[in-house]
């Protein structure tokens, strides 16, 4: 029995309630962060030498 | 403060306090501890979001965070670049692993994992840690109204403390929910308030698109540096990198934060709580610091005091070094009038396109810039000398003062609403959270495991006061500690990579003991300590090493302390 077997006994199923909605997956969810969070990098980057004349 | 701003403030917050208390009090009648730490499991996602977001954002970002983009420039907003990261991280892994287990707190996992001293040890530093934290962030409004109303601090302290614990003994986490969505409301319209009129406040001949020049060429628009550095505080590299790990510990193992999104009513719910989050910190750290930004350019036209903190300067009449002070203030005086004249044939100059010009004022402004500097240190100076325990960094009175001195009637009062609403909400989380890890993880698992749930429930409000209590007693100490918002991200980073590597630990090393675990966590909280008192590195990449050094050290250790499958442990050794 491995160490890990107490985290396995599921005490609740959560498949049921983690549906991502509007997009078909998580993955898209996690891209669109990923994707707001790159632009604003670069806008942030932008925004520091844009004004510098 | 005028009469309307004074309706104002008690309008606010008592509204906040009864509202959020009548609300609870309807849903808590019989409440088990399921419906007292986690409001019943009944959250949506967006007031997990905001729960969330109101729990992070104490008074200290407010009352701070100009003030550091004032002085400092806006590099600050990097601290939060590993921010969206660590909650894609934590949806992936921690949100579905609290939600199978049922758990109430982040600790219980790890006695699941691991064992009875694990689990008591991550609940103990997280204990200390936020409780430090907590005392800092009902600090931080006390300074206030110490200056407005001449106040004692100690007082303003007592006043939040009591505010807090109503509601948060009243009804749990359901009544500190309920607040934090008044007291986000508040926070945001005072905040874009105060944004449009530091920019309407500025001199009319003095543009927006002048505004931006004037605060670039001074070197506050210094969003993002690619440089590496270990001395740095600020770069993109220690925010991405440092300031992933200490997010990810503060969100995935701080069960002032755990506690917000488990009361999610289901993973979706959590997941789309903390995802929202991810998206929307970073813009609004951006903003507070961006106001912090337009505050300096409408002081390079409207003379500042040479120390923000007036009642340190205060204590200098009537010394041998007063005449001193006044000279300096006067030449200060000076200085800025012949600096305000610089910009405006900068700003002129960078309109016309005009290089010559601008290549003279711009050396004219770097030798007033100096000159000024200089002036300043020279009143600080002064200021030590007549009291060696004076305060000299004023960058937390920057704010307020532009509040108090520049803001219309009634917009006074909502201002200060906001800092106080702001304190309220995450020192409600953190009371909240400190009671329940005190009776799930420590009281009942140690002294009184056979509790009723009503029973339960009286001993965690019975905790609340006392975590109140103390807080309120720490934060009589909280006096001189530099910049507030930098404070208590120190206390946290001192403590967050030790405790995140015990979590990370516990997911990812399978053939690793508890006592391996246990031990190497000590062993890191002595290097990191030392690293803290004879080092000069940034000290969000405490997080990193700590992390790291908690599961090199539990992997180096694990030999002395073998691993052993928990079906093979007698009873006692679990």
């Amino acid at each position: 029995m491995s160490n890990h077997a107490p985290l396995e006994d599921a005490q609740h199923d959560v498949s049921q309630d983690s549906t991502a909605p509007v997009f078909s997956s998580w993955q898209a969810w996690y891209g669109l962060v990923l994707g707001v969070f790159a632009a604003l990098v670069g806008l942030m980057y932008w925004f520091s030498h844009a004004f510098a004349s | 403060m005028q009469l309307l701003d004074w309706i104002v403030l008690a309008s606010a917050l008592s509204f906040v306090v009864l509202w959020s208390i009548r609300k609870s009090r309807l849903a808590s009648k019989g409440a088990t501890m399921h419906d007292f730490v986690l409001s019943g499991r009944e959250a949506k996602w967006y007031t997990v979001a905001i729960s969330v977001m109101a729990t992070q954002a104490s008074a200290i970002t407010f009352i701070s965070l100009p003030g550091q983009a004032y002085m400092d420039g806006m590099r600050f907003v990097q601290s939060y670049l590993g921010l969206p990261l660590a909650m894609v991280l934590l949806c992936v892994v921690a949100i579905p692993m609290y939600h199978r287990l049922n758990v109430l707190t982040a600790y219980e996992f790890l006695e699941k994992r691991f064992d009875l001293k694990t689990r008591t040890l991550a609940a103990s530093l997280f204990l200390v840690q936020r409780s430090l934290a907590a005392a800092i962030s009902i600090y931080a409004p006390s300074i206030v109204l110490s200056i407005i109303m001449g106040w004692h601090v100690s007082y303003v302290i007592f006043v939040i403390g009591i505010l807090v614990v109503l509601y948060t003994t009243s009804g749990g986490t359901r009544a500190v929910s309920w607040a934090q969505s008044y007291q986000m409301a508040i926070i945001t319209l005072g905040m874009v308030s105060v944004g449009f009129l530091v920019v309407w406040s500025l001199p009319h001949d003095i543009s927006f698109s002048d505004a931006l020049h004037v605060a670039a060429f001074s070197g506050k628009f210094n969003a993002v540096d690619f440089t590496f550095d270990l001395n740095n505080k600020y770069t993109f590299w220690s925010g991405l990198l440092g300031g992933l790990f200490l997010q990810l510990s503060y969100f995935g193992t701080d069960q002032s934060q755990v506690q917000r999104y488990l009361s999610g009513e289901s993973v979706t719910q959590s997941r789309l709580g903390l995802l929202f989050n991810g998206m929307m910190k970073i813009p609004m750290q951006f903003g507070i610091l961006f106001i912090g930004a337009m505050m300096f350019v409408f002081y390079q036209f409207s003379t500042p005091p040479i120390f923000f903190n007036q009642s340190e300067t205060a204590k200098l009449a009537g010394t041998r070094y007063e005449a001193e002070y006044k000279h300096l203030s006067g030449e200060y005086e000076q200085e800025s009038a012949k600096r305000a004249k610089a910009l405006r044939t900068y700003t002129q100059a960078v309109r016309t396109g005009d290089n010559a010009s601008k290549e003279a004022a711009s050396a004219h402004l770097e030798a007033s810039a100096q000159t000024l500097t200089t002036l300043k240190s020279k009143v600080r100076v002064l200021l030590e000398k007549n009291d060696p325990k004076a305060v000299t960094n004023d960058t937390n009175y920057i704010f307020l003062t532009f509040v108090i001195n520049h803001l219309p009637v009634g917009l006074v009062g909502l201002l200060i609403a906001v800092v106080f609403s702001a304190s309220m909400s995450s020192a409600a989380s953190e009371i909240n959270a400190l009671a329940s890890t005190t009776v799930i993880d420590i009281y009942k698992r140690i002294f009184q495991g056979s509790l009723t749930e009503a029973r339960s429930v009286w001993v965690t409000r019975l905790a609340t006061v006392a975590w109140g209590a103390i807080i309120v007693g720490f934060a009589q100490f909280m006096g001189s500690l530099g910049s507030l918002i930098e404070a208590v991200n120190k206390v946290g980073s001192l403590f967050y990579g030790a405790i995140l590597g015990i979590f990370l630990a516990a997911f990812y090393l399978k053939r690793t003991s508890g006592t391996a675990v246990f031990v190497a966590a000590l062993i890191t909280e002595a290097v990191i300590f030392c690293l803290n008192t004879f080092t000069e590195i940034g000290f969000l990449w405490y997080n990193l090493i700590g992390c790291v050094l908690v599961l090199a050290l539990a992997l180096a250790v694990s030999p002395l302390f073998p691993f052993v499958p928990q079906n093979e442990q007698s009873p006692a050794e679990k």
